[in-house]
């Protein structure tokens, strides 16, 4: 056979590669899309995306640019308003949400968190996804003792009383955005997540392909990194999704107990509100501009990765679609 | 072909002797195991080069464990295996591993499982030689379309970069085999290639076998639970009855005239095309039994029709009864040796 022809028919394997990831991904988005419900959640998250690292930006070097009104500047996000007679003030023109009993503008503190919690979720969901992959895969190859200490600790895991454990660690440690993801992120990692990819795992793990990797003499990290890494690997896509919605969850609670060393968030917003007596009994009508901007945002954001999830996990399980 | 098998030096490329894989049954991970599946009991064989070995018997007789035992996916409990005149029993050194491994392959019973879903049908076929590190990309691209046009895959650039699931099942099952033959492997496993495929498309799988044994002077073990498969296909037979072999000869020689009686039940078996066509058909009692703990006594004693009491107390040696012809059965001890 002349080699020359064989030469001239063959592309690059890198640019094929990427032609096969791009056509996958296109299939892929046929499915996606046609779930409505992720469509919503994907929809939801794009305008956070855009409000938060677009339109904050902007107009943080704009409208609210920290101004010198007589003696003192006004910075939107900590400081107080001093032409505002009084605060907390329902929304206006000048303060589109209101302002909070700080005098600070309650949009602005909302723009300026989004980032933030975007930071934390997707940086807490990749530690999870990162450890809970490599646990699982490793804990359901290997098996014996290996996958008895990894499943118990894991049940272990899913008993821990995550909140109390964190209010504890926040009297000892100052507790910043980074840290609670990177502890968000460890917890979370060894516990369900790895039970879920181990089972599937153990399903890649005896198919035949496996043994025929065997029987050309590979070796137990490249088997799990080349076969069962890349078949469980849309599902932890999928779960990450989900831990997006669980950090910004605790996130939430945690600042709305006050435990966090974070210049703002949105359950930090709450607990402005509530720590000065303004969620209290019938406050909770009268100042609603308080609570339910960041409360809807929380839950809107949260809602959005879910649904974003339940999308996926119809491309993910076929079963599921309806086709 | 006959001439072309003469020219090839008649070289012993596997030998196995008393070859012994015992599953341990535990009723708790951390109890001893009391009792043990005797799923491959002594075997005795060796193949030459080009040759086929069919390893014939009904489902749960061992055959698969055998073939997996031999290709060191299992760890033999007893035995010696000696391939190419090394002794690969216990692969011990790294090197020894990439040796055997780089020489033996597998093709699998299930097209459908035995390649990654994630993966094109180049990674597939060129796995083998991304594990032992064989050749540059450029080298493994070339050898991936040549190994395909080969199997009747083509064009092969047309398929190169396609997944598994858009692929027929006889398609799928030629891919298995260039994979298993990318590197030029001295021996072979096939573990019922066949039996998942069309009638229409079997034939022309196993009659590409056949030519690629002839090509590449490979040592063949076929595993079939079909009789007209193994006819087809092999130069010897041997079969097996819970994990002990019963019968071990040159396949027309077993066919025409079947010596022990669970070969004679299972040729009485095969459907005739024929409905004048009378036989003397032989019934066997029961159905097969699991090899745990088995006594030292024949294993198809419970079954056989000519059952003497001495066959509920010894276990029989295989008796050869001439040309290479052997029988584990007593009711040949006056003709064997």
């Amino acid at each position: 056979m002349a080699t020359k022809e064989i030469e001239g028919a063959l592309e690059s394997p890198l640019t094929i590669k990427m032609k096969l990831a791009w056509r996958s991904f296109k299939e892929n988005w046929k499915i996606f899309s046609e779930s409505k419900i992720g469509v919503l959640g994907l929809w939801i998250v794009i305008i956070f995306a855009i409000a938060g690292f677009i339109v904050y930006p902007i107009l943080a070097a704009t409208v609210w640019k920290p101004t010198l009104s007589g003696m003192v500047s006004y910075d939107p996000v900590t400081g107080y308003d001093f032409t505002q007679m009084l605060n907390p003030a329902p929304p206006s023109l000048h303060h589109l949400l209101g302002t909070d009993p700080l005098g600070r503008d309650v949009l602005a503190q909302l723009l300026y968190s989004t980032p933030r919690e975007f930071a934390l979720g997707i940086l807490a969901a990749l530690i999870t996804v990162f450890i809970g992959t490599i646990i699982g895969t490793v804990s359901a190859y290997y098996g014996g003792a290996v996958d008895t200490f990894f499943m118990r600790l894991a049940d272990l895991v899913l008993l821990f009383p995550f909140i109390p454990f964190l209010i504890v660690l926040s009297g000892m440690i100052q507790i910043d955005l980074f840290r609670l993801a990177l502890i968000i992120g460890l917890i979370s990692g060894f516990g369900g997540i790895t039970i879920v990819l181990r089972s599937q795992a153990m399903i890649v793990k005896v198919k035949p392909f496996i043994e025929s990797a065997k029987v050309s003499g590979a070796s137990n990290p490249y088997l799990i990194v080349n076969h069962i890494i890349p078949n469980v690997m849309p599902l932890s896509f999928l779960y990450m999704m989900f831990n997006v919605t669980g950090a910004i969850f605790s996130e939430a609670v945690l600042s709305f107990f006050g435990l966090l060393n974070i210049k703002m968030s949105w359950g930090l917003m709450i607990y402005t509100a509530d720590t000065a007596g303004y969620i209290v009994g019938s406050n909770i009508g009268h100042y609603w501009w308080l609570w339910l901007p960041p409360g809807a945002a929380i839950t809107l954001l949260c809602g959005a990765f879910y649904f974003i999830g339940r999308g996926l996990d119809e491309v993910v399980n076929p079963r599921l679609r309806r086709r | 072909m006959d001439e072309a098998k003469s020219a090839v030096a008649q070289e012993t490329v596997l030998k196995v002797e008393h070859l012994k894989k015992f599953f341990p049954l535990r009723k708790s991970p951390f109890s001893r195991a009391k009792s043990f599946l005797h799923a491959v009991d002594d075997l005795n064989f060796e193949i030459k080069r080009g040759e086929v070995l069919g390893l014939v018997g009904e489902s749960g007789c061992g055959k698969t464990t055998t073939g997996k035992t031999l290709l060191r996916l299992y760890e033999p409990t007893d035995g010696k295996i000696t391939f190419l005149g090394k002794d690969v029993t216990h692969l011990k050194s790294a090197q020894d591993r990439k040796w055997f491994h780089s020489k033996s392959q597998m093709i699998f019973q299930d097209p459908f499982e035995s390649l990654n879903p994630r993966k094109t049908i180049f990674d597939i076929v060129s796995e083998p030689m991304n594990i032992q590190n064989e050749g540059s990309l450029k080298q493994r691209e070339e050898r991936v379309m040549e190994i395909l046009k080969r199997v009747g895959i083509s064009p092969p650039d047309a398929f190169l970069w396609r997944y598994p699931h858009e692929l027929s099942g006889g398609q799928r099952q030629r891919v298995a085999i260039a994979r298993a033959l990318v590197m030029n492997p001295q021996f072979v496993v096939a573990d019922e290639p066949t039996s998942m495929l069309d009638v229409s498309i079997r034939t022309q799988v196993m009659t590409l076998m056949m030519d690629l044994i002839a090509d590449m002077h490979m040592t063949f073990i076929y595993i079939t639970h079909d009789l007209a498969v193994a006819r087809y296909m092999t130069d010897h037979i041997a079969v097996m009855y819970l994990g002990r072999m019963v019968e071990y000869g040159e396949t027309e020689d077993v066919i025409q005239n079947p010596l022990h009686p669970y070969t004679k039940a299972l040729i009485s078996a095969v459907p005739i095309p024929d409905p004048e066509f009378k036989r003397k058909s032989l019934q066997i009692k029961g159905g097969i039994g699991k090899a745990i703990d088995p006594p030292k006594i024949c294993r198809f004693y419970e079954r056989c029709p000519f059952a003497t009491e001495r066959c509920g107390k010894e276990e029989p040696p295989l008796y050869d009864v001439g040309n290479g012809h052997k029988v584990a059965c007593f009711l040949y001890e006056k003709d064997g040796k």
